[in-house]
């Protein structure tokens, strides 16, 4: 036992060096690439980290900072998008989620301009791009607001409703941000409190607020000389990213031994829309309140629990640890690629693109489509499934997260509704899989199960992921056509911070003169017309309603074998998995059917059915031809003429039989 | 009563095991279409025996017809050139009233004329029509792991599918009328017997002709 000593301290000291960061001290800089300590200015990521690393090499591959920027058109001329959309990424491409349109450069009214786009998208920004450049290219701290009206330049009052000039020169613009995933513990809520403020060269200063080497003042931040050495260098724990850094904008991540608290964000974006979490935490552990909680003892991802990262599978597409098997964009021959880079130019030029997938609802940067490692890459799938008898062509009809994510056990949107307004000035928000209000930790979280619809994996082979839908429905009007600022929908719903007495009595059901959440809902005509006569007294000219719905499709959550759906009946029955529908609406608002978004690559073939209580729901298709489910597809008349023939066969021997019998007796008889 | 040997050893083998498992088929497949209301085994184990024994069906029939042309018995399917309507009209006329009045069979038969001329004309479909179409179909619903491309480029899988189903009903319906035929022997179970033993028991006072000239 004594000799195990010093194995045990060879193993502490290889744990306690393998926490510490393995990036060298650094000196910060700020924009003159003089030091933060002797300037007191804001860093910047480009001077201090572009000591070492090729910055405008970084900035210029990432589609997580271009957001769209490099894939910008005029409105309606992006082809399978929106009359409005003016680009692929969330720059520039309108989301019903979040409402506010991009103003394109030839609209002659202001939504949304730049400045405030950074103001309340940056926080699932990174920096860089379109908060940084311009549309035409220039650096937008160069700009000059003018007096025509320039979206770049100029920014919605929300008090006044009226354009207003932005100084890019007061404001800076925002660096991509590398200590918001290089750092084990940014401070994002201090970096968006910077960008929501206006004070955008300060964001990436104060995502170093835990860091200790800078603080808040009444003045503004201020570097504190205790972090830093004699020489102004400091030592900042820097390292690849973890899943934790990228569940900031994307997901609720938990990787702690504290139960995990579910609070629904937009920010939370993979967890908001999809009810994802990855967490390798027993979701019997979590602080919500589950229903059959004690019978989940699986984690929220078998992948969380394994330790592995995002990166693992959305790795830099030029990591030579990553991409050696996986030939990106390369030729199949020859089938080893020995040019590619070694360690050392990959971390002087490591490529921000990362390997993706090719999923329903992001759509930008599709030539990375599939270059991601898939469930294919780790595992054979037809080494662990001998025990299905027709192993291959499931394998090929399904694709392994249809049975691997069963069930979602957090609350997803189902129906966003801004043809009304809550008091708050937002949309009416439904939720899937909670009984009750989601904002309340006290109401039973559900869970509920994806709907499964066809789409082409990378081999271009049609098969079955699960999705949430989202619906969304929202007043469109003019020519062309652009949804209805939100500026004047609270025109027309409120007066004096109350609603409108218009809105009131029209949709006031109870007479109380108050409207509660479930009388916001455009359900009858009469409602919808009043609606609409205050927006036209707002002056909107032939407002009309517009619904559509967007498909998400759902990776993670994966469970293992024990957890999967792997009933043959779960499929094989007339209650097939297969044509499960999806709750899309609690109620229908102005009785307008929603549209499949365009741009999508799920097939949204099903058919939308009304249901008795006034909601809606999507039923997938049964009848898809490359499709057919052994005890599900069952044809009823090809059945009924069956059973006719059969009949008629046995009727025919029963007449027959009988007849031959009752003379074999009178023959009988006579005889 | 006189006796003739109809069936031999291989025939009687040959259509016992392709009663049988046409019969599991059938028990199979409709476990497997309508698993929620028929189960009786289990999903997959119907599966695997439908598969299994579909493939033991191709080979019998496959053997069977190797038998056939071997010996020439194929010709007994083949219905005859002259007078076939006729005959037709003869035999329907004895299942309608004949048969009723104890009359004799209009067809005699022998080992190499089983056939009366309905049976050649159902058997012509069953053996031309609807068994190819249903092992074809079969087949490629099974072999859609192995070759995918053919259900998904040329047949739909719901097309096979549906071939498939109503091909199973009317086998099913076949299977009704084919039984209860046997029952028209001399004796209720005198054709029963000749397929067992391979000996048939021939009517007596048989003003019979020859089915073939």
């Amino acid at each position: 036992m004594i000799r195990l000593w010093p194995l045990t301290f060879v193993f502490i000291a290889a744990t306690a060096l393998s926490q510490q960061s393995e990036h060298p001290a650094l000196m910060l800089l700020d924009k003159n690439e003089e030091n933060v300590l002797t300037s007191g200015g804001p860093v910047s990521l480009y001077a201090t980290c572009g000591q070492c690393h090729d910055t405008d090499y970084i900035t210029h591959n990432s589609y997580h900072v271009s957001a769209g920027l490099d894939e910008m058109a005029p409105p309606g001329h992006l082809s399978g998008e929106r009359a409005w959309d003016i680009s692929s990424g969330p720059f520039g491409r309108w989301d019903p989620l979040t409402y506010r349109l991009l103003t394109a450069k030839s609209e002659a009214e202001l939504d949304l301009g730049t400045a405030d786009w950074i103001r309340l998208f940056g926080s699932r920004h990174v920096g860089g791009g379109p908060a940084e450049i311009s549309r035409e290219g220039k650096p937008l701290e160069e700009l000059q607001a003018g007096d025509d009206l320039d979206p770049e330049t100029h920014v919605l009052n929300p008090n006044t409703g009226l354009p207003e000039k932005w100084d890019w020169q007061g404001s800076g613009s925002v660096e991509m941000n590398c200590f918001l995933c290089h750092l084990p513990n940014p401070d994002n809520s201090e970096r968006i409190r910077e960008l929501k403020a206006g004070r955008f060269r300060w964001a990436a200063t104060a995502t170093l607020a835990r860091t200790g080497l800078v603080k808040r003042s009444e003045s503004g931040w201020e570097w504190d000389r205790e972090g830093f050495d004699e020489d102004g260098v400091c030592e900042l724990p820097i390292r690849d990213p973890k899943s934790g850094n990228c569940g900031i904008c994307h997901a609720l991540v938990h990787y702690g031994q504290e139960p995990l608290d579910y609070k629904h964000d937009l920010d939370m974006r993979a967890t908001e829309t999809e009810g994802q979490v990855y967490s390798p935490q027993r979701i019997s552990g979590s602080n919500m309140n589950l229903a059959g909680k004690d019978t989940l003892s699986c984690p929220w991802d078998i992948h969380a629990e394994r330790l592995y990262q995002c990166t693992n599978c959305h790795y830099s597409v030029n990591n030579p640890a990553f991409s050696a098997d996986k030939q990106v964009n390369k030729p199949g021959y020859p089938s080893f690629d020995s040019s590619r880079e070694n360690t050392g130019d990959y971390l002087e030029r490591p490529s921000h693109n990362f390997a993706k997938g090719s999923s329903a609802s992001i759509l930008l940067a599709d030539s990375l489509d599939g270059s991601m490692r898939l469930c294919e890459s780790c595992h054979d799938a037809e080494k662990t499934h001998t025990w299905h008898p027709n192993m291959k062509r499931h394998l090929r009809a399904l694709a392994c997260e249809a049975c691997h994510i069963p069930r979602i056990h957090a609350p997803a949107r189902s129906q966003v509704d801004w043809t009304v307004l809550t008091p708050e000035g937002q949309a009416r928000i439904e939720y899937r899989g909670v009984k009750g209000s989601v904002d309340e930790t006290s109401s039973l979280v559900t869970g509920w199960q994806p709907v499964l619809l066809a789409r082409e994996k990378a081999d271009r082979w049609l098969s079955l992921y699960p999705h949430n839908i989202i619906s969304s429905w929202y007043w469109v009007a003019g020519d062309p056509e652009r949804p209805v600022r939100l500026q004047e929908l609270k025109l027309a719903f409120f007066l004096e911070g109350a609603y409108h007495p218009d809105i009131v009595s029209a949709l006031d059901e109870n007479g109380d003169r108050v409207l509660s959440r479930s009388e916001l809902a455009l359900d009858t005509p009469e409602k919808t017309e009043a609606v609409k006569k205050r927006l036209e007294a707002v002056g909107i000219h032939a407002p009309r309603i517009k619904g559509e719905m967007q498909p998400y499709s759902i990776h993670h959550n994966v469970v293992s074998f024990p957890w999967a759906t792997r009933r043959c009946k779960d499929c094989h029955s007339r209650e097939s998995r297969i044509s499960q529908p999806l709750r899309l609406a609690a109620y229908v608002p102005g009785g307008v059917v929603p549209e499949t978004i365009v741009r999508t690559n799920a097939r949204m073939n099903g058919e939308l059915r009304k249901t008795p209580d006034g909601g809606l729901e999507y039923r997938p298709a049964s009848g898809d031809p490359q499709v057919y489910i052994l005890g599900h597809d069952r044809s009823v008349w090809l059945d009924g003429i069956g059973l006719l023939a059969i009949l008629g066969a046995l009727a025919g021997v029963v007449v027959h039989g009988g007849l031959r019998l009752y003379i074999y007796r009178q023959r009988k008889k006579v005889k | 009563m006189p006796r003739i040997y109809l069936y031999t050893l291989y025939e009687r083998i040959w259509h016992w095991l392709q009663a049988t498992v046409i019969i599991i088929l059938i028990l199979t497949g409709m476990s497997i279409h309508f698993p929620d209301k028929l189960q009786i085994i289990g999903f997959v184990t119907a599966v695997r025996i439908h598969n299994t024994l579909a493939f033991i069906l191709i080979a019998n029939a496959f053997l069977a017809l190797i038998y056939h042309l071997a010996t020439g018995l194929f010709k007994q399917f083949i219905p005859e050139r002259r007078n076939f309507l006729s005959m037709v009209i003869q035999q329907t006329a004895y299942y309608m009233g004949g048969i009723f009045k104890g009359d004799p069979h209009p067809f005699k038969r022998d080992q190499e004329h089983k056939l009366n001329p309905l049976q050649k004309i159902t058997y012509l479909g069953i053996l031309n029509i609807l068994l190819p179409l249903q092992v074809a179909s079969g087949f490629l619903m099974w072999g859609a792991q192995y070759w995918p491309e053919i259900t998904n480029d040329f047949v739909p899988l719901v097309i096979l599918g549906k071939i498939h189903t109503i091909g199973a009903w009317l086998f099913m319906a076949f299977v009704c009328g084919h039984v209860y035929l046997t029952t028209t022997g001399p004796t209720p179970l005198s054709y029963i017997k000749a397929m067992l033993t391979g000996w048939e028991e021939a009517e007596e006072n048989p003003e019979t002709r020859e089915s073939t000239p």
